[in-house]
């Protein structure tokens, strides 16, 4: 068995930085997206910026440990404080360069569900629901699914589409349903 | 609080709390509202962290509408869980929102608009639960979302209701402005000629404001920017007790139902979440002469 030196969620943040280019506005969300934007400023993308939907704009980490973006070390040495709509009007813009999004479920054309697994009146399992995953999904220039890879999560389609990635998949479905961000998928 | 409480936040109202999303969550008037047995509430936010699954837990909820109801630090909301699957401890009705849709409900009944349209929800299926997001052709209409009451816990305000507030706001202000009515909670209650030193960041007009409780420590165990730190411990201890419904009626008697009022809370809080490093910003000039 090959060993290494890294884990799987260390795998996954340093794959989630490489996708923050320098200079790019990121909406961030929490967990390990906070860390890839940590890593990715530290290295190749020193002037990138973190948007957060609470009404925050960085132009680097946070210095103390966050539990949640709302933690007062994120808003200490922040570029702006402010409202959510007017985080969400850069977005609506198109002026998010990336966003992240992590889900219970996600599907071969990158549809994501966050909120019910089975039946809608009576779930299986009631997940947290949309937060700004399909704020993000539909008004992001692009963005990144971060989620373990285990089989009951990676399905063939969602039951329901919280946050949309290509829909059906047929060519241009997110620009005929009026969604802004990338024609297809990068990989 | 428990005068406030009783008198602006009665069974079958529909209230916002935890417009910041993660910070200045009012705990202690949620707390209130279980100690008095709210029944029938319709709770409206964006993400309370565990705020809302205390409630439902509690019994105390008919629907929510909101964007996300969980544990921010810990993950699923249990409570919520055993109400939308098996119904307990009562049934509940869901009426889902993104965070961008339901701050745009709140302004749509801020600016008394029939509705808002946005692009935000297209290709969603969240709309399809929710009577009050109809989808046309390009764009949502988002309709709007009227609280009855308001809570929000802030830095500092006066008795006539002129709040201080800093950080960031989440959906605060429209949350404000479209409620009948809003209770403040703050952790200083300072004289009008401090608030008023600083009209630019008076939170909202006095006249939306019937309460005005001093209660230090009322966010806890969310934060508070200049006052509080997040108690993630007190989150991951609610996580692994809600697990289980005698698990929360056990946590809801020890840190709710037991309780008096916030200042016996606060004696069992860890005094070291006080934040002791403080930031001041630059005073600003409103000279007119």
């Amino acid at each position: 068995m090959a060993m290494s030196d890294y884990t799987p969620p260390e795998l996954m943040v340093a794959a989630a930085a490489r996708e923050i280019a320098d200079g790019e506005l990121v909406f961030v969300g929490m967990r390990l997206p906070v860390l890839a934007y940590g890593v990715a400023s530290a290295t190749h993308a020193p002037h990138a910026r973190a948007l957060f939907e609470l009404g925050l704009m960085r132009d680097r980490p946070a210095e103390g440990f966050l539990g949640t973006m709302g933690d007062p070390p994120n808003v200490a040495g922040a570029l702006w404080a402010t409202r959510m709509s007017n985080v969400m009007a850069l977005m609506a813009q198109g002026m998010a360069d990336l966003g992240f999004i992590g889900g219970a479920e996600v599907d071969r054309h990158g549809n994501l569900n966050t909120s019910y697994i089975g039946d809608r009146q009576r779930p299986d399992v009631k997940l947290p629901g949309s937060g700004g995953g399909a704020d993000i999904a539909i008004l992001s220039r692009r963005w990144v699914t971060l989620m373990n890879h285990e089989r009951r999560r990676l399905v063939e389609r969602v039951s329901y589409v919280t946050s949309p990635g290509y829909g059906d998949g047929s060519a241009g479905w997110r620009q005929r349903n009026g969604l802004l961000g990338a024609a297809q998928p990068r990989s | 609080m428990r005068e406030a409480i009783a008198r602006f936040a009665p069974d079958g109202a529909t209230i916002a709390l935890g417009t910041c999303l993660e910070p200045a969550i009012p705990f202690a008037a949620g707390h209130e509202l279980i100690r008095q047995g709210r029944r029938d509430l319709t709770l409206v936010g964006p993400i309370s962290d565990t705020l809302f699954d205390q409630l439902i837990g509690a019994g105390c909820v008919e629907r929510v509408v909101a964007a996300w109801v969980g544990n921010v630090s810990e993950g699923l909301g249990h409570a919520y869980r055993r109400a939308a699957e098996k119904g307990e401890p009562r049934p509940i009705e869901i009426h889902d929102h993104s965070n961008f849709s339901i701050a745009l409900a709140l302004w749509a009944a801020a600016w008394n608009a029939p509705f808002i349209p946005t692009r935000t929800l297209l290709g969603s299926d969240v709309p399809r639960g929710n009577p009050g997001l109809q989808v046309e052709e390009g764009w949502v209409r988002v309709l709007p979302v009227k609280p009855d009451v308001t809570i929000l816990h802030v830095q500092r305000a006066d008795a006539g209701g002129r709040a201080h507030a800093w950080g960031p706001l989440g959906i605060t202000e429209e949350a404000g402005l479209a409620a009948e009515r809003v209770i403040l909670s703050c952790e200083e209650l300072v004289d009008a000629e401090v608030t008023l030193s600083d009209p630019n960041r008076i939170l909202l007009p006095d006249a939306k404001v019937a309460a005005v409780v001093h209660e230090p420590g009322g966010s806890h165990p969310a934060p508070l920017q200049g006052y509080w730190r997040r108690d993630h411990a007190a989150h991951r201890e609610y996580a692994g007790r809600s697990r289980t419904a005698e698990g929360f009626a056990g946590w809801l008697r020890e840190w709710v139902l037991d309780v008096p009022d916030r200042q016996a809370y606060l004696a069992r809080v860890d005094p070291a979440l006080r934040i002791s490093r403080h930031r001041y910003s630059a005073p600003v000039d409103y000279g007119d002469e």
